[in-house]
């Protein structure tokens, strides 16, 4: 069974998201799917499953935020052999720009209460069914490491100190795709997104993992 | 007691030159490279694998190495950039051995940036180290195997003329470690490997190095023990080759016309396995025969190390 849910999820990966209205940098399309597979293109395979407005408020608010950002990016440059202070640098004004400009932002921005829940039901199979197992082992940090994070929006991602991994494929192949701009992260039970350019926390979904 | 001291003075005098043992052809012309996984820690290992690399670049002299990523565990502020990169490496950096890196999950996407990595502000690339040698190299982030990802990659390899594929990333299809093989990625990435004709793949995350046998052609090796090491972790399967995870690794690698030979290094300088993968008329691994040695170990414990062994030449 496990390794059925593995080949249907590596096949619809794929094939491509194109039907959960994803963000890409240049909205380049991928091969096209004949049929919804993943939960989220079922979720948004038909306009009548409630599902399907939640995503496409999901995305609307994520491309809010993303179109700030490239805009913030697009007035700090940097160069493609640049060094570690140079990256340091354009990481902290970056973080420093978005903080001002989304300086009344607050948890469920990005995430509301219908986004958060279905985000979770989403993840659900993944940490109840066959695979829980492996996707506990995967979530596990190596050594027995342990990450803290100041659970706050806009607040740093604590790279600084904490070896932190990147979400197990599993889990990504039952969410929505996101654009290069941002990333999940889990940390404890809780989902993060994460500015990549910036480093910081734009929202975050409390107990996602139960 | 003379006897003795006289052992140990003639093991301290052997000890450099079997570190120094290169099985490697060394021809001219070749294209000679090395392969370090799971580097970035910053520790003595660390440093003890890049001398010994170093100390290998005399006499095989290699003109880049490949990452297969977690470059820099934890922080990665300047400070973290030169205790776990530059620092470790720069007899290397110094005498101009290039790194190309691919991200881990313990990696910051931004490394992209970062000129020491020569990722040119991508997440995944490909280069070609020299106009003559016929190979290509493919470096994949394999965090996030998104349709873009794969898309692209099915142009690049598509395009690829090249004589030999060689794709490196992080996250490795077949392994026998405590993560195991990623079916997702497999099934991601073997029929695009199979269709475009990719020979070899290089990946770590598995803090151990393991010769996988070959697969539907393709050679894979995993090698994420060049810094970090999980003891005993190798769980025999069929897919093992031969495994090694009592020591650190890194490996050298030379590419010769239809034949890629290779070798894997501790960081004491002793060789636990070499070979040579060979290709056929149509592009695919033929076979690869491989001589693996895990060295005894210093006090009674058992080696966990597979004891020497031919891997078969499946077509």
């Amino acid at each position: 069974m496990a390794e059925l849910t593995r080949a249907v999820l590596a096949l619809a990966l794929t094939a491509g998201m194109s039907g959960c209205g994803m963000l890409t940098r240049d909205q380049a399309k991928g091969p096209t799917v004949p049929e919804p597979i993943t939960p989220v293109q079922k979720a948004t395979a038909s306009p009548a499953n409630p599902d399907s407005a939640i995503l496409a408020d999901f995305n609307a608010r994520l491309d809010n935020y993303v179109k700030k950002q490239r805009a913030l990016m697009k007035g700090s440059p940097i160069a493609e052999d640049a060094t570690p202070a140079q990256i340091k640098v354009r990481q902290e004004t970056l973080a420093a720009e978005l903080r001002a400009v989304r300086k009344n932002a607050k948890q469920g921005d990005i995430f509301p209460p219908q986004v958060a829940s279905l985000f979770r039901r989403l993840m659900y199979p993944e940490l109840k069914g066959p695979d829980r197992q492996e996707t506990k082992q995967a979530l596990v940090e190596e050594d027995g490491e342990k990450a803290e994070v100041w659970l706050r929006v806009n607040a740093s991602y604590p790279l600084a100190t904490e070896p932190l991994a990147t979400t197990p494929a599993n889990l990504l192949a039952n969410l929505p795709q996101l654009p290069m701009d941002v990333e999940y992260r889990i940390v404890g039970r809780h989902l993060l997104l994460r500015d990549v350019d910036a480093n910081i926390i734009v929202d975050f979904i409390y107990n996602a993992i139960r | 007691m003379r006897r003795v001291l006289l052992s140990i003075l003639l093991l301290a005098l052997t000890g450099p030159l079997a570190a120094q043992d290169l099985k490697l052809p060394n021809k001219d012309g070749s294209v000679k490279f090395a392969v370090l996984g799971d580097t970035g820690t910053g520790g003595s290992d660390q440093y003890a694998v890049a001398k010994q690399l170093a100390s290998f670049k005399v006499r095989f002299p290699f003109d880049f190495a490949i990452l297969l990523g977690d470059n820099l565990y934890g922080g990665e502020s300047p400070r973290d950039y030169n205790r776990k990169f530059e620092a470790p490496y720069k007899p290397l950096l110094d005498a101009g051995v290039k790194f190309y890196a691919a991200l881990g999950n313990h990696d910051d996407p931004n490394q992209r940036m970062y000129k020491g990595f020569n990722m040119n502000g991508e997440r995944y690339y490909t280069f070609k180290p020299s106009l003559t040698g016929g190979v290509r190299f493919f470096a994949l982030d394999s965090n996030y195997m998104d349709p873009k990802q794969l898309e692209w990659l099915e142009k690049e390899l598509a395009g690829s003329g090249s004589d030999w594929k060689i794709a490196f990333f992080h996250h490795p299809p077949y392994a026998s470690g405590m993560h195991g093989s990623d079916e997702i990625l497999k099934g991601q990435l073997e029929p695009l490997f199979l269709k475009y004709g990719v020979n070899v793949v290089f990946t770590g995350h598995e803090h151990f190095y393991e010769r996988i046998k070959p697969q539907k052609g393709i050679q894979y090796f995993v090698e994420g023990s060049s810094a970090k090491l999980r003891k005993g972790d190798i769980n025999r399967t069929g897919l093992t080759a031969f495994g090694y995870d009592r020591g650190y690794t890194f490996m050298v690698i030379e590419v010769t016309g239809d034949e890629l030979f290779f070798q894997t290094i501790t960081e004491r300088g002793q060789t636990v396995d070499s070979g040579v993968v060979k290709k056929g008329i149509d592009n695919k691994v033929v076979g690869t025969a491989g001589q693996g040695a895990a060295p005894k170990p210093a006090t009674g414990a058992n080696p966990s190390s597979t004891p020497k062994t031919q891997s078969p030449t499946p077509k």
